[in-house]
């Protein structure tokens, strides 16, 4: 099947047919999901290359246990909780508790901005603001720090979200709320 | 005059879920909303702070992920097939040695069966020794009956001769 049909089916499909042995559907699930995962990772292990290994290893062990995934679940979900499970693994182990960097180790930029027109002042700003933001989410509560990533950075929908923290969609919205109002209360200097 | 905190505490205190502030149509909320400003801007600082997180940060693998990726795959699938083929060989080997020790105990069984080296020359069969006298005797018998028609042909060649040469002296 060549890549443009691959890209018109849904993750469950691709999923399907990779259980029966095709392997470019298991290609096109790593494409489509290895910047979300890196992206959300990210914030658990605080570490460009902590975060990478770890999507590495979910990539492994889905390409090992594709036998274990049932219908009944989202593919997102699955992938997602493979990962999520191995970054709390890693960070328990490692008893990491680093706070939020914004540059790599060699002072190369760990994310992209989006606005590509801003200029160096609004840079500096964006950079400071970036700081704050990190260290807002940083210091949120387990629950609401969760939330705000899956929902704000992965853009997952409330039932993707409830689907995979096994919560009701009004909590994940409730929770949301809270989480969206400390932050809004850590960055109203600068975005007044 | 104060600031109204009226949709703030709700959220804090109520759980209020933040679609119903923005997709509230028609009840009293959302007259409460469009006429308080401060709730507005309240609004309008939940979604600066939802846009400000969305748009900050994107970090992405690095170029040699799929590269690695898929090295380790192929690691894997390598592994997964050194494993196969050392259960097969262990299998074959193990079948190897069954299938041999099973023809061992079969021959044996059977040769026990045939009574061969039973030495009593009662049996249903004759006994190895008694059979291969025999055959000897057998062997003897042919042997010297081969040698008395040997005998008889030369001694009638000769004859023969004989015969023909008293034919040709003419007498």
């Amino acid at each position: 099947m060549d890549m443009m049909n691959l890209k018109k089916l849904t993750d469950e499909e691709l999923m399907l047919k990779f259980q029966n042995g095709d392997e470019d559907c298991y290609s096109e699930l790593v494409e489509r999901y290895k910047n979300k995962l890196m992206n959300h990772i990210f914030y658990y292990m605080k570490d460009r290359e902590s975060a990478e290994d770890i999507v590495q290893d979910t990539f492994v062990r889905v390409y090992l246990n594709k036998e274990k995934y049932k219908e009944i679940a989202k593919v997102s979900t699955w992938i997602y909780t493979i990962a999520i499970n191995l970054a709390k693994t890693a960070l328990s182990r490692s008893g990491k508790m680093n706070s939020f960097s914004i540059t790599g180790k060699d002072g190369e930029n760990d994310y992209e901005i989006k606005d590509k027109h801003s200029s160096t002042d609004r840079d500096v700003l964006k950079n400071e603001l970036s700081d704050v933001i990190l260290s807002s989410i940083d210091s949120l509560e387990e629950k609401f720090r969760e939330i705000v990533m899956l929902r704000d950075i992965d853009e997952m929908s409330y039932e993707e979200i409830a689907a995979l923290l096994q919560i009701p969609t009004g909590t994940v919205k409730s929770r949301l709320n809270r989480a969206r109002l400390n932050l809004r209360d850590a960055i109203a200097d600068y975005i007044k | 005059m104060e600031k109204c905190c009226r949709l703030e505490e709700m959220i804090r205190k109520e759980g209020l879920e933040y679609d119903v502030i923005t997709e509230a149509g028609n009840d009293e909320l959302s007259e409460h909303i469009r006429s308080c400003s401060d709730c507005r801007e309240f609004v309008s600082d939940l979604e600066k702070t939802s846009d400000s997180v969305k748009s900050l940060l994107k970090v992405t693998v690095s170029d040699s992920f799929d590269a690695v990726l898929r090295s380790r795959i192929n690691s894997v699938r390598n592994e997964q097939k050194k494993v196969r083929v050392e259960a097969v060989s262990l299998y074959s080997k193990v079948f190897y040695y069954a299938s041999g020790i099973a023809a061992i105990f079969i021959a044996f069984f059977y040769i026990s069966s045939l009574g061969l080296f039973d030495n009593n020359t009662d049996g249903p069969l004759p006994s190895l020794n008694s059979e291969m006298s025999l055959a000897s005797e057998n062997a003897v018998s042919n042997d010297k009956s081969a040698i008395d028609s040997l005998e008889n042909m030369s001694k009638s060649v000769q004859d023969d001769e004989d015969l023909r040469l008293k034919v040709s002296t003419g007498e």
